[in-house]
């Protein structure tokens, strides 16, 4: 009687399990289908509006190579292949990004105030990039993203190294040291903005965050290292679960903690320079997204750092769309939009499970 | 050789020496007991022996290998630990925490699986917090939580079971229960059994051997009827208490007297 009871508990928790993993599959299908659709509308909108059918037709036969552009405006074509796609790419990697970084770092750091930047890496970056800015007129424009990238991960690279006692890192050491860092940093950032003269608009621009530079170039300077970023920090999704208990719980579990804390930010770190090197520091991703992805499905991260991902590039990809539209043909930086929506939405989702966040 | 060994191992935190020249070995079977006043050194000692705090001097062997040589996983499937007084994230499941014993047994990418929800309803069956499996944490008392830190330990099927504290937070019936569960363990399957414990009493009916810590070394090692004395507590401890054999084991147990009260009759 006892082991009936028994098996029959054993068998609905697994069945359980298992249906939990088939509708995390389905739902991340879901999700994924959702983001294509809002990037279709979002390459239909804009200072000029495609209509759906020839987008599609335009898409179709660049995909099965038949020469049918000449069916269609030339100018069309141009504003969706070299202008619209490129900007709805880069916006929804940096999205994927910038959340799954902020999503690492709030599990790694035990901190729900966490986000990319907390390593002192977006203060790095705007000095390097304003630096490049400011730099004389001889010197090539694409500098500015190499020193925002390089701006970005030798602040880490100091912050790291400054919390670094024997072989431990601490986290909160990292926190402290991320906070100290960055300060210090934007000091120069501040004065290099008053001597900035005519160059104050650009640079306001990047660093408030802005899609309006990208290509597919840049796209693909940008790709490989956000991919790899986040496949690295996928394969943390179990010692990240176990590492919200704390670290001597996820060492006594098996856990090589300090090995995990040093792969999260480098990860992290490589993905998120790559996201601001281009587009400046696009606030608010980072911290809302995992955190509405956390209150609708749970702690689990191997779900959390997917959705995410996914959720993060959808937001970025419409927040650049609202962007570019809203008050065409001037366009608002991104980092403007994140926050405006994105702050109210938390708000509300917060209000929605009062029960605790983290 | 199999089980944990001390050798001349001195603990640290910062500067300060917690533990010096501890010798130690654990053998299968056998319910080992720590005894001292708090702060003497009982819990560095149980994270000395998991491997999470290195000793400065000396070292400490697993299964006849220096535990800082080994993997972290291999660590974790031959000694599990349960803390004392740790935050469990609120969000978490009862059954998400227990089955959280099952990472040093499953690789990176791997769900779990059948048998480790199997593994874990049995953990959790043993330690009577099955019908809290899918309870959050946050809704837990504290002795459900000790109870499912321990079902967690459990899981993790180790065949050295550290137990800090282990029943600080709990009702009578469920120190005995824990105990007796943790004792039949070591009988039945051989678990080495190593518990910080304050209550005299207990150490007394269930170790099979105690060691008292006292500034930071061993002062006295035995079974409980070599070395629960009245003057051994009263060294160690501070306390003044008689020591009476148990009426239905013989085995000692201590009694406090209000001080008031003493030397009355």
């Amino acid at each position: 009687m006892a082991t009936a009871q028994a098996n029959s508990l054993l068998n609905s928790w697994i069945k359980l399990y298992r249906t939990k993993q088939r509708s995390a599959v389905l739902s991340l299908c879901g999700a994924g289908l959702a983001l294509a659709v809002i990037a279709v509308f979002s390459l239909t909108v804009g200072s000029t509006a495609i209509p759906l059918q020839d987008m599609l037709g335009m898409i179709t036969g660049v995909i099965t190579h038949q020469p049918s552009a000449s069916a269609y405006d030339a100018s069309l074509y141009t504003i969706l292949f070299t202008i619209r796609l490129p900007r709805i790419f880069m916006a929804g990697l940096v999205g994927c990004a910038l959340a799954m970084a902020g999503a690492a770092y709030q599990g790694m750091f035990r901190n729900p105030l966490a986000d990319p930047y907390l390593t002192g890496i977006s203060q790095g970056a705007a000095l390097g990039a304003v630096a490049g800015f400011l730099l004389p007129a001889s010197l090539p424009v694409a500098l500015i993203p190499v020193l925002g990238f390089l701006g970005a991960v030798i602040s880490v690279i100091v912050v790291f190294f400054i919390a670094r006692t024997g072989k431990t890192v601490p986290v909160t050491t990292l926190i402290l040291g991320g906070v100290a860092v960055g300060a210090f940093l934007a000091s120069f950032t501040s004065y290099l903005l008053i001597v900035s003269g005519d160059k104050l608009h650009g640079i306001i621009f990047w660093l408030l965050g802005t899609f309006s530079l990208a290509d597919w170039s840049r796209v693909a300077i940008i790709a490989p290292y956000i991919l790899a970023g986040i496949t690295v920090l996928m394969l943390m999704a179990r010692p990240l679960n176990v590492m919200q208990l704390d670290e001597e719980q996820a060492r006594q579990l098996g856990i090589n903690v300090e090995k995990t804390k040093v792969l999260i930010l480098a990860a992290a770190t490589l993905a998120t320079a790559s996201a601001v090197c281009f587009c400046g520091a696009i606030g608010f991703v980072g911290i809302i997204i995992p955190h509405a992805v956390r209150l609708i499905l749970g702690p689990d991260y191997r779900l959390l750092l997917p959705f995410s991902a996914l959720a993060g590039a959808g937001f970025l990809i419409l927040a650049d769309t609202a962007a570019r539209t809203l008050l065409a043909p001037t366009e608002i930086p991104v980092g403007v939009i994140t926050a405006l929506i994105g702050a109210p939405f938390f708000l509300y989702l917060l209000r929605q499970k009062k029960r605790g966040i983290f | 050789m199999p089980g944990i060994a001390l050798v001349n191992a001195s603990f640290r935190y910062g500067r300060q020496l917690i533990l010096r020249d501890i010798n130690l070995e654990t053998s299968a079977g056998e319910f080992l007991g720590i005894l001292g006043p708090n702060g003497c050194g009982k819990s560095t000692l149980l994270k000395g022996m998991s491997g999470l705090l290195r000793p400065h001097r000396g070292y400490v062997t697993l299964n006849g290998v220096n535990i800082a040589e080994n993997n972290h996983g291999y660590t974790a499937r031959n000694i599990a630990l349960v803390p004392q007084n740790v935050a469990l994230p609120a969000l978490f499941t009862v059954m998400d925490i227990v089955l959280m014993g099952r990472t040093p047994h499953l690789k990176l990418l791997q769900y779990e699986g059948k048998l480790d929800i199997s593994i874990a309803i049995d953990a959790m069956e043993a330690t009577r917090t099955v019908q809290l499996a899918d309870k959050r944490i946050d809704e837990l008392s504290g002795g459900e939580k000790q109870r499912v830190l321990i079902a967690r330990a459990l899981a993790q099927q180790a065949g050295i079971l550290l137990l800090d504290e282990p029943t600080a937070n709990l009702d009578i019936n469920y120190q005995a229960e824990i105990l007796n569960f943790v004792r039949q363990l070591c009988r039945d399957k051989g678990l080495s059994v190593i518990t910080a414990l304050h209550d005299l009493n207990l150490a007394s009916q269930y170790c099979d051997r105690i060691i008292m810590l006292k500034d930071g070394y061993i002062w006295r090692q035995g079974n409980p009827r070599e070395v629960l004395d009245a003057a051994a507590i009263r060294e160690i401890y501070g306390v003044d208490v008689c020591v009476y054999p148990h009426p239905v084991n013989s085995l000692p147990t201590a009694l406090v007297t209000p001080r008031d009260m003493a030397g009355s009759n």
